[in-house]
């Protein structure tokens, strides 16, 4: 009940933001705060916990969050609008989660990059994507074929949504071609702030 | 006896299923979750003839699986939103299946397919989704209890109405939770150039017929206070039904301030009461009738 609960909350939330959007382009600015990454991980694991309930246990999918900064990372901070965020980290999800192959592996990774951003990586094992496919999935409302027949109810805006969520942080989306192994990536990657400023 | 369930929400389907558990003593079920899937097997569900399909109309084609068959290209342009009724077309196409009762079940809006549904014949119900299942475990109780062959046109309800929107809701919502289909004019087909004489005739083939009187205009004998009165095309859809299926078979539900029409004695008035008295009063009358209605249902 609780997973229902907060997907509604999300579902609410996310209308809220459409329409918001609708009439200035303004998605993710207004509400932003400076977040610690430790705040961050308990959110993508409340997020794993959600999707375990509502989908994962019924078609035998793993669904694990692995934080791969260690504890030096835990008080780093960014400046974000949690609830755009945590949309955009659904929307990823809930992408893994339905195009998945049953009985496979969803991983939430959190991780630093190179270039000291934070790195929110959703991986899975289901319906491949292209290098033609990451470039259709720039356009609001796009869908593959093998998406459409797999799932009825899709409007092909949770990319769209998290690109606008991602840049509205300086961020961007990052979406890796299926690989040989059948593992599709899909990465936000978000600045950190600069503790000097 | 066989109940197939056509779900491609596991949920929706295991609740469905709950709700329908005091009805299935006996009852063979099956459940099946994609397009293709109910495709593939069609050969196997027409030899074994389920008594009731319950059909979401919003399927998905398949599973994501490694050798998963995309759909084919008419299937693709139609899209998701017409998989239950591809589905139920096939049924009532196929002799061996043609007498199966049908029940869509869908969230969608009744009234963006009623050509659709008209096309599927009358064997065919539509049910609109509802949180707890209670209308549709008290249609499918319905629909196993009749005789294998029986048509379905008899459990539909012709609604007479004026510009009351929520009473006709109301009302209409109140009739699918007795197992039956209303039938609304407004939400029949605008299409064909039917004049709407000709749309009432082409929906009037009912057994009853209840016709909501409601204070949506003003009028008197000349020279007298004005009176709230039901719109003109209520009364004249009233004595329509009337000559056509017979003044026992025609409810009038009225509400308090409305002013009854003269000259129609022997048809039942029934005073549509906040309290909701009407609702055991026109359910006894529906079942005297002849409509299988469980009173219980009401209560």
């Amino acid at each position: 009940m609780e997973a229902i609960s907060a997907t509604c909350t999300r579902i609410e939330q996310l209308i809220y933001r459409y329409l918001l959007y609708s009439s200035s382009t303004n998605f993710a600015g207004a509400s932003k705060r400076v977040v610690r990454a430790s705040d961050i991980i308990r959110s993508l694991e409340r997020i794993a916990a959600d999707f375990r309930v509502l989908s994962g246990l019924e078609r035998g999918l793993e669904i694990d969050v692995n934080d791969r900064t260690g504890p030096d990372l835990r008080d780093a901070e960014l400046s974000a609008d949690e609830v755009a965020l945590e949309q955009a980290v659904f929307n990823l999800v809930d992408n893994a989660v339905k195009y998945s192959f049953r009985d496979s592996k969803v991983g939430i990774f959190f991780e630093l990059s190179p270039e000291r951003e934070i790195v929110i990586r959703v991986t899975n094992t289901g319906l491949a994507m292209t290098t033609q496919d990451i470039e259709a999935s720039q356009e609001r409302g796009w869908r593959s074929a093998a998406a459409a027949a797999t799932v009825a109810s899709g409007q092909g805006i949770g990319l769209w949504i998290a690109r606008l969520a991602a840049s509205a942080h300086g961020g961007q989306l990052k979406i890796s071609p299926t690989d040989l192994e059948g593992v599709t990536s899909v990465a936000l990657l978000l600045p950190l702030v600069d503790p000097q400023q | 006896m066989k109940l197939l369930i056509v779900e491609d929400d596991t949920y929706q389907a295991r609740w469905a299923l709950s709700s329908l558990s005091g009805e299935l003593a006996g009852v063979t079920v099956q459940t099946i979750s994609t397009e293709y899937t109910f495709r593939s097997e069609f050969e196997k569900i027409a030899a074994e003839c389920p008594q009731v399909v319950i059909i979401d109309i919003m399927l998905r084609w398949t599973e994501p699986t490694r050798d998963m068959v995309l759909p084919p290209p008419e299937i693709r342009r139609e899209g998701a939103m017409k998989a239950g009724l591809r589905c139920a077309k096939m049924l009532t196409q196929d002799q061996r299946t043609k007498g199966c009762f049908i029940l869509l079940y869908s969230v969608l809006d009744r009234s963006s397919m009623v050509d659709d549904l008209r096309a599927l014949g009358p064997n065919v119900l539509f049910l609109q989704k509802s949180v707890d299942h209670d209308a549709l475990a008290k249609t499918v109780r319905f629909l196993l209890q009749l005789p294998a062959g029986t048509s379905l046109g008899n459990a539909k309800v012709f609604v007479v109405h004026g510009r009351d929107g929520e009473s006709r809701e109301t009302v209409a919502r109140f009739l699918q939770r007795l197992g039956l289909e209303p039938i609304l004019l407004f939400e029949q087909s605008r299409g064909g150039g039917l004049t709407v004489i000709e749309k009432l005739e082409s929906h009037a083939d009912v057994p009853c017929a209840v016709v909501l009187l409601t204070p949506d205009d003003s009028g008197a004998l000349k020279g007298d206070i004005l009176k709230s009165r039901a719109r003109q095309n209520v009364i004249f859809e009233l004595g329509y039904f009337v000559g056509k299926i017979g003044r026992k078979n025609v409810y009038a539900l009225y509400k308090d301030e409305v002013e009854l029409p003269s000259d129609y004695h022997g048809v039942l008035y029934i005073r549509f009461d906040s309290e909701g008295a009407w609702r055991l009063q026109l359910a006894g009358q529906l079942k005297a009738a002849g409509l299988p209605i469980d009173l219980n249902s009401v209560l």
